[in-house]
């Protein structure tokens, strides 16, 4: 399919498609390992009612504890996951 | 467009088409996801702060949410080859709902044209991006480095190892090369 | 006021700006500003010499690339620039409560001075390379635009010197500081292309 596009549309067209921060990118790519671990986490919480009180006392410690970075979307996952109200701002 | 410094493996998944890539991906291929998201990354934050003009926050959020769905609904998907126009889709159906959430006003009609026009953009920059993926790699890394990531003359000699003084020329024609690839 | 440093507004209102008391926009807009206009020079030669230079459409779309970094900092130097004084100036806060030398704010401090600095390095690069493409206008380019590629060249060399002034006397920058080389070697190389065409002209 022929583009009409002179150098000077390229050059405007390349800039574009910025490269996301390193950052972003690395949290999507490790997205699988996170899932598999919180996926354990909460199996885990659901047939241990002992280990679901300590998770829900502190979701961001228990977190950490399992290796995954408590950030904000984390553990709000994991409150929806563990059928836990949202507070919303 | 493969990066810089892959690995011959890197290079072979980079090489697949979107569907030979969802299918490793089902198959639980740790290196295809990275690939899928490395091969999108760069669209979807475009949509996001480009398109939509998002917040850097909101940005995040709606880069991280659309990677999850992505994977989380990999299976559902009918035709493997529509990956990239199902998240397009995905990616600007959460930007509207980000600033639906975030309170902004609703985009009138003009500001909705304007957000097509961006988007219309992007998806011009993604042809050529395509278009760039056939090219040498000297020239797909001399020109995303000069373009799309404000890379001086003296930062691309030195680790590319090319004398500075070439580096002008070289980006003018791996240009022409790159028109020329689009007119054929 | 935000008017007054954004380049939106006229440039009426920019010089009104930058010639007001207020520190921003000062010196690293300026010099921004004038590695933008070097670079919208650098266009105009090449486009004008499409006939003679086959490379000339490819450093048309370098140039208007270096003029879109330039200009967008014009407004980036003279937030990063209050952003940093601000914070200089809350670290000396007299009041006895004020975590003077608390780690947040000293983190803060560094990230805003280091951003202060960062600026008028890529500034000082952007010069270089404007420098340098506006003398390969001045030599491959059409004749009757040579001046105008010369005074191109100058006015990048120009913008970078004050910016890698700029670097220098930053706050955050100490000698042996790697960004000081940089923007010096900038300087350095944005002069040499500079009086090279110049030299070749009188």
């Amino acid at each position: 399919m022929s583009r009409g596009f002179d150098e000077e549309r390229l050059g405007a067209l390349l800039r574009v498609l910025r490269p996301a921060p390193r950052g972003w990118v690395e949290a999507a790519q490790e997205l699988p390992e996170a899932r598999r671990t919180l996926d354990d986490l909460v199996e885990r919480a659901e047939s241990d009612l002992e280990f679901r009180a300590a998770v829900l006392a502190d979701l961001e410690v228990a977190l950490e504890r399992a290796g995954v970075e408590p950030d904000r979307r984390t553990v709000s996952w994991l409150r929806e996951r563990l059928g836990v109200p949202t507070d919303r701002a | 467009m493969p990066p810089s410094g892959e690995t011959p493996a890197a290079s072979r998944l980079s090489a697949l088409t979107d569907a030979e890539l969802v299918e490793r991906c089902r198959a639980g291929d740790p290196e295809a996801w990275n690939e899928l998201v490395e091969r999108f990354s760069r669209y979807v934050y475009a949509v996001t702060v480009r398109g939509f003009r998002l917040s850097e926050q909101d940005a995040e959020d709606v880069y991280q949410e659309v990677f999850a769905r992505v994977y989380t609904h990999l299976d559902t998907l009918r035709d493997d080859s529509a990956l990239r126009p199902w998240i397009a889709q995905l990616t600007r159906r959460l930007c509207i709902d980000s600033l639906a959430k975030s309170g902004r006003e609703q985009p009138g009609d003009a500001e909705h044209e304007d957000v097509r026009d961006r988007t219309t953009e992007i998806d011009e920059a993604m042809a050529v991006r395509d278009a760039l993926g056939t090219l040498p790699e000297s020239c797909q890394e001399i020109l995303d480095r000069f373009f799309a990531q404000d890379q001086s003359y003296r930062t691309i000699s030195s680790e590319l190892e090319l004398p500075a003084g070439t580096i002008a020329s070289r980006i003018a024609r791996c240009l022409r090369r790159l028109r020329e690839e689009l007119e054929t | 006021m935000d008017d007054e440093r954004s380049l939106d507004s006229t440039l009426t209102t920019f010089l009104d700006g930058l010639a007001a008391r207020e520190r921003a926009p000062g010196g690293g807009s300026a010099a921004a500003l004038t590695v933008a206009f070097a670079a919208g020079l650098v266009t105009m030669v090449a486009r004008s010499s499409r006939d003679v230079w086959d490379e000339a459409p490819g450093v048309v779309a370098q140039a208007l690339t270096l003029q879109d970094r330039a200009s967008s900092l014009t407004d980036s130097d003279a937030e990063a620039w209050d952003e940093a004084l601000a914070a200089l100036r809350a670290t000396a806060d007299p009041k006895p409560d004020a975590d003077r030398n608390g780690p947040s704010r000293n983190y803060e401090l560094e990230q805003k001075l280091e951003r202060a600095a960062a600026i008028p390095l890529e500034i000082a690069e952007i010069g270089a390379d404007t420098a340098y493409l506006a003398a390969q206008a001045a030599e491959h380019g059409d004749l009757a635009y040579r001046a105008d590629a010369a005074a191109a060249a100058a006015l990048a060399a120009g913008g970078a010197r004050a910016a890698a002034h700029l670097v220098e006397v930053n706050l955050g920058i100490r000698s042996g500081d790697e960004r000081l080389a940089r923007a010096r070697a900038s300087e350095r190389a944005a002069t040499e292309a500079a009086e090279s065409v110049l030299a070749s002209i009188r």
